[in-house]
């Protein structure tokens, strides 16, 4: 079964060019739009790897990540995170890696095939 | 008497040389050096010689005043001894007169003539101590004017307090923008406070004995606020006691109203940034899709993502021109709105969280409240926010069992007014008149000390005002003012480059 990507970003825009590529790199996606909604769907879903953007209109990325850490069954889900904000990598320091919008496709693909093959 | 170490030289004068050698003589032997001259070279060589002492045997009355006379107008230092005839008391004082500096009867007697000149120099002495005390004074007047001419004109305001906090000396500057204040205290006169200010950096100053810095916004006798930097130093006693501590306070909202410009300048492309990178992330996935269409040759595919490339640069376009065309005052979006249903949603924004905090949100609207000229967008989140702050000021305060926020919309011909009333802790004057300012909050960390300063900004932008009434352990009412009309202000030449005008 292919490997489940959760996709946490409020742009309608980036969830479906983000859900074009994984999608096409052969994964399986879930998506959340808001930092307050994405919890849910990570019980319901169990994704191998989220990738998170860090500024929402409801809920911020960094809050978010706070709460899945305190969850013992999914603390250990790798986060990448991808904002538009420059000097993200110091929002959320245990992410796996920091993308600043635009990103670099082919190397986006290749730091989740490190994680999740 | 008088211990001549280096012979002193002296003058004598006589028309009889004789007298001349004998007087020479004596007074060689007391140490002096001696020159002798009659009286028509007497002039030459006092100028020659220039003797702090001269002695003048007179012989004619006349001819020897007229000596006396010319020596004294060309060298009024020179002190002259002069010998008179026996028992000639009359002319001794005739001399006296003019301005010898004593007078002997002749045969002069040993003793008389080395007292008259251990007078003689004893009176220079003294002259000489009295030039230097002079001179003394002088530099030390000048020198206190100047400092006192510092410490007016310095275009700072410098003040001097005591352990009681009350100004003991203050600068010119400080007198004519706060009023004669000698004995008041600093935070009255600066403050209008009640109480010292919390982290009083003379407080520190006096503690530590160290400078100490602060940022302050204090109030002019004429309403003025002004932002100042101030820096505290202690003035020690004698005995290393801090008796009182200096303040100076420099003015610096010049600095910080173009701080402001810039930081607004920043935040403006700070949020513009990171929408542009959004949309761009969004263009490169409309380019993914036309190019997998045109790959597989999918002209639905292709279709949808040239649909998406073009939402997005039409986007890009639109925040870019934004960006160009930025400048100091954005332009306001106005509208005509119904008062009431503008109302009702910024209420509706805010009541759920008063709501779950448990406290009790009131609506009033009052009489015919009618349409008004509006920028909703900013306007309503002005509103919101001093809306919030009550709400969260009432959640902080812990003195009471009850809360209430009360938000009141009424209406005339001319202008809608929004009160916002609430009964939490209230704020002193300090806070009330620092709160306006950018980044000032009194919410610690959980402020960004934007909120107020964007709802007072974009008010006085459309023509309206705020009013702030609070009492500390009372609450706070806000009342927003704005006019019914909008009426588009003249435009501010700032120069600002306006690229609408020079593109064409």
């Amino acid at each position: 079964m292919a490997k489940k990507i959760l996709i946490i970003d409020d742009d309608p825009n980036i969830v479906t060019y983000l859900e074009d590529i994984f999608q096409d790199a052969g994964y399986a996606t879930c998506k959340a739009t808001d930092g307050a909604d994405a919890m849910a769907v990570v019980k319901q879903e169990k994704p191998a790897l989220i990738t998170l953007d860090l500024e929402m209109p409801k809920e911020w990325g960094p809050r978010f990540y706070r709460e899945l850490s305190q969850e013992e069954e999914f603390k250990n889900i790798p986060v990448i995170v991808i904002s538009g904000l420059a000097g993200n990598k110091y929002a959320i320091q245990k992410a796996v890696a920091s993308f600043t919008k635009p990103f670099d496709r082919e190397e986006l693909l290749k730091v989740i095939k490190e994680n999740i093959g | 008497m008088h211990n001549i170490v280096i012979s002193e030289p002296i003058v004598i004068i006589t028309q009889d040389p004789e007298h001349g050698r004998v007087l020479a003589h004596i007074l060689n032997e007391y140490g002096y050096q001696p020159s002798n001259c009659d009286y028509d070279d007497a002039l030459v060589t006092v100028s020659v010689v220039r003797p702090r002492l001269a002695v003048l045997g007179i012989c004619d009355c006349k001819l020897g005043q007229g000596v006396m006379r010319k020596i004294r107008k060309s060298f009024p230092e020179v002190r002259i001894i002069v010998l008179v005839p026996e028992d000639d008391y009359q002319m001794g004082l005739d001399f006296l007169e003019e301005g010898a500096s004593d007078f002997l009867f002749k045969p002069v007697s040993e003793r008389a003539l080395r007292i008259a000149l251990d007078r003689a120099l004893t009176f220079l002495e003294m002259g000489q101590e009295r030039d230097v005390f002079r001179e003394k004074n002088k530099i030390l007047e000048s020198s206190h004017q100047l400092c006192r001419q510092l410490f007016d004109e310095v275009p700072c305001y410098i003040s001097v307090q005591n352990r009681d906090r009350r100004i003991v000396r203050a600068n010119r500057q400080f007198k004519l923008d706060f009023g004669s204040c000698l004995g008041e205290r600093c935070y009255e006169i600066y403050k209008h406070r009640t109480h010292p200010c919390p982290q009083c950096p003379v407080e520190e100053s006096f503690r530590d004995g160290m400078v100490h810095q602060t940022e302050e916004v204090v109030t002019t006798r004429g309403g003025q606020q002004k932002i100042v930097l101030t820096l505290t130093a202690p003035l020690k006693g004698e005995n290393g006691e801090i008796n009182e501590v200096m303040e100076l306070a420099t003015d610096i909202s010049q600095i910080r109203e173009l701080q402001d410009r810039l930081t607004s300048l920043g935040l403006f492309i700070g949020s513009i940034s990171h929408g542009v990178r959004g949309m761009l992330t969004a263009l490169d996935g409309g380019l993914y899709r036309l190019e997998k269409g045109i790959q597989n040759n999918d002209m639905e595919l292709v279709a949808n993502g040239a649909e998406r490339v073009k939402l997005m640069i039409s986007r890009i376009r639109n925040s870019v021109l934004e960006m160009l065309y930025y400048s100091k005052d954005r332009d306001l979006n106005i509208q005509t709105l119904d008062v009431q249903t503008f109302g009702d949603g910024v209420a509706n924004f805010v009541e759920p969280k008063a709501t779950k905090h448990d406290i009790r949100f009131q609506k009033e609207f009052h009489g015919n409240l009618g349409r008004f000229e509006i920028d909703p967008e900013v306007i309503s989140a002005g509103l919101v926010n001093i809306l919030e702050n009550a709400v969260d000021a009432c959640i902080e305060d812990e003195s009471k069992e009850r809360h209430v926020v009360t938000f009141v919309v009424d209406g005339d011909k001319d202008k809608v007014s929004f009160i916002i009333r609430d009964n939490g802790p209230g704020m002193d004057r300090s806070t009330q008149e620092k709160m306006f300012s950018l980044f000032f909050s009194s919410k610690g960390s959980k402020g960004t000390g934007l909120g107020l300063y964007i709802a007072n900004d974009v008010v006085h932008q459309h023509g309206g005002q705020i009013f702030v009434d609070s009492t500390v352990g009372e609450g706070t009412e806000f009342r927003v003012e704005l006019p019914r009309r909008h009426v588009k202000k003249a435009p501010q030449n700032n120069g600002t480059h306006d690229p609408a005008q020079t593109d064409s």
